[in-house]
């Protein structure tokens, strides 16, 4: 089943009276259960692509379709909806409330979907336990090291058992160590619940876990290859 | 002067021109001046006598509602402006929870929430230490003693030494509730300048 799927999708920004080109015209299906890496050097569209995807931005032209469905004129409210309970992030500086416990950063999209607390106690247990943090539940993000806040991250991610989880660059900010295990634990968990995961990163050790791997340079797709 | 000799001197026979009756309580002076009524006599109270400076009075009680009226404003325009650099600070917070799927009603609702629970504290922070210094004032008071009030407003009002204070329920409960009103009105330019971001614009922050 395709998750995403972008057709012939441009986006432009304007940067005072100029109007610059992130992406140029990119097609792209992504089917369930993959592990994707989209690499490119910095401007390449990378950040742009997952955010289209993610249904954090607009398209300037084309289209976006989530799960079959076009996502492109789709408004805030539903667009919010749908990152809710189909989308999960993984952002490259954690992203964490920073008054929240791992815990109960970990419990609030649970809260936005209404979960009953004994369905988030579980839940959240569930997830802190399998990217092996459980230990520090109780912890507020600076209390933590870089690589356990984007465990947290990672847990929240999945917490509403998303289809398709994004992440953008989710070990530039870890030494090599934290970041191996981050990628050990997102193949792991895609392994083992089917989650489609897609991340952008320019690391090419980050990029060696990845069994599709999809170059961009300058707003276009340059390379789109399958691994073993 | 006794009042004899006083009549002797100004050979007024067994007569009086007036006599002045000195209360307890300024609230007795109506019941008083009702039974002393009778033909031929003339029975004035102290606020019959003492027009003007009621009148001083009313016009300073106006003041005071203007006084009011200002630090409510102060009110409503700091309220504005701490909540406003709030949205600004928490931007980065807002992108993540619109990522999570947070709609922009729903964040509005959660800064309307804070300042409505920001804005009861302070309040209850605010008539906790004002009672304080009223408590204070109605227990210690103001010593007039060295100063001769009744040359300075009247003459016919017995004053005593110290001024004191009293605490007035209804006006606490009413600016209160007033006061908390206008924090959550100041609140709401606020509240809705942070659902006009977009996620991404707040994501951007990161």
């Amino acid at each position: 089943m395709t998750v995403i799927e972008l057709q012939d999708v441009t986006r432009n920004y304007q940067v005072g009276q100029v109007e610059t080109p992130a992406l140029r015209g990119v097609n792209l299906t992504v089917e369930e259960g993959e592990f994707t890496a989209i690499v490119g050097p910095s401007g390449s569209g990378k950040t742009t692509m997952l955010q289209l995807m993610g249904c954090l931005d607009r398209p300037t032209s084309g289209k976006v379709h989530i799960n079959g469905q076009d996502v492109t004129r789709l408004n805030p409210n539903k667009r919010a909806d749908l990152r809710k309970g189909t989308i999960g992030f993984v952002f490259q500086f954690f992203a964490l409330i920073p008054g929240l416990t791992a815990y109960e950063n970990v419990e609030l999209p649970l809260l936005l979907s209404g979960a009953k607390k004994a369905e988030r106690r579980e839940r959240v247990n569930e997830l802190l336990e399998a990217v092996g943090i459980s230990d520090r539940a109780r912890h507020r993000p600076d209390q933590m090291s870089g690589g356990e806040q984007q465990r947290v991250a990672i847990a929240r991610a999945l917490a509403t058992h998303p289809v398709l989880v994004l992440a953008d660059e989710p070990t530039a900010n870890l030494d090599t160590e934290n970041g191996r295990q981050i990628m050990e634990i997102m193949v792991r968990l895609n392994q083992e619940i089917g989650t489609t995961f897609i991340f952008a990163t320019h690391d090419p050790r980050v990029v060696a876990f990845a069994r599709r791997t999809v170059e961009l340079h300058d707003g276009r797709v340059a390379e789109n290859s399958q691994h073993a | 002067m006794p009042l004899a000799k006083a009549q002797a001197f100004t050979r007024a026979g067994e007569r009086a021109s007036a006599v002045v009756v000195l209360l307890h309580d300024q609230k007795d002076a109506d019941t008083v001046a009702s039974a002393l009524r009778a033909p031929g006599l003339d029975v004035l109270t102290w606020r019959d006598l003492n027009q003007l400076m009621l009148q001083a009075m009313e016009s300073s009680m106006g003041m005071l509602y203007m006084f009011y009226l200002i630090v409510l404003a102060i009110v409503a325009v700091v309220v504005a402006n701490t909540l406003l650099m709030s949205v600004f600070e928490r931007t980065r917070e807002m992108g993540i929870l619109a990522a999570l799927g947070m709609k922009g009603r729903q964040i509005m609702a959660m800064f309307l929430m804070e300042s409505a629970t920001l804005g009861a504290l302070g309040v209850i922070l605010g008539v906790l230490l004002g009672s304080l210094g009223v408590y204070y004032m109605a227990t210690e008071g103001i010593y007039l003693g060295d100063i001769d009030v009744a040359e300075m407003v009247s003459a016919d009002i017995a004053y005593g030494e110290t001024m004191y204070a009293r605490f007035q329920w209804a006006d606490t409960a009413v600016l209160s509730v007033v006061c908390w009103i206008i924090m959550l009105l100041a609140s709401l330019y606020p509240a809705w300048f942070a659902t006009r971001k977009e996620p991404i614009d707040a994501l951007r922050a990161l």
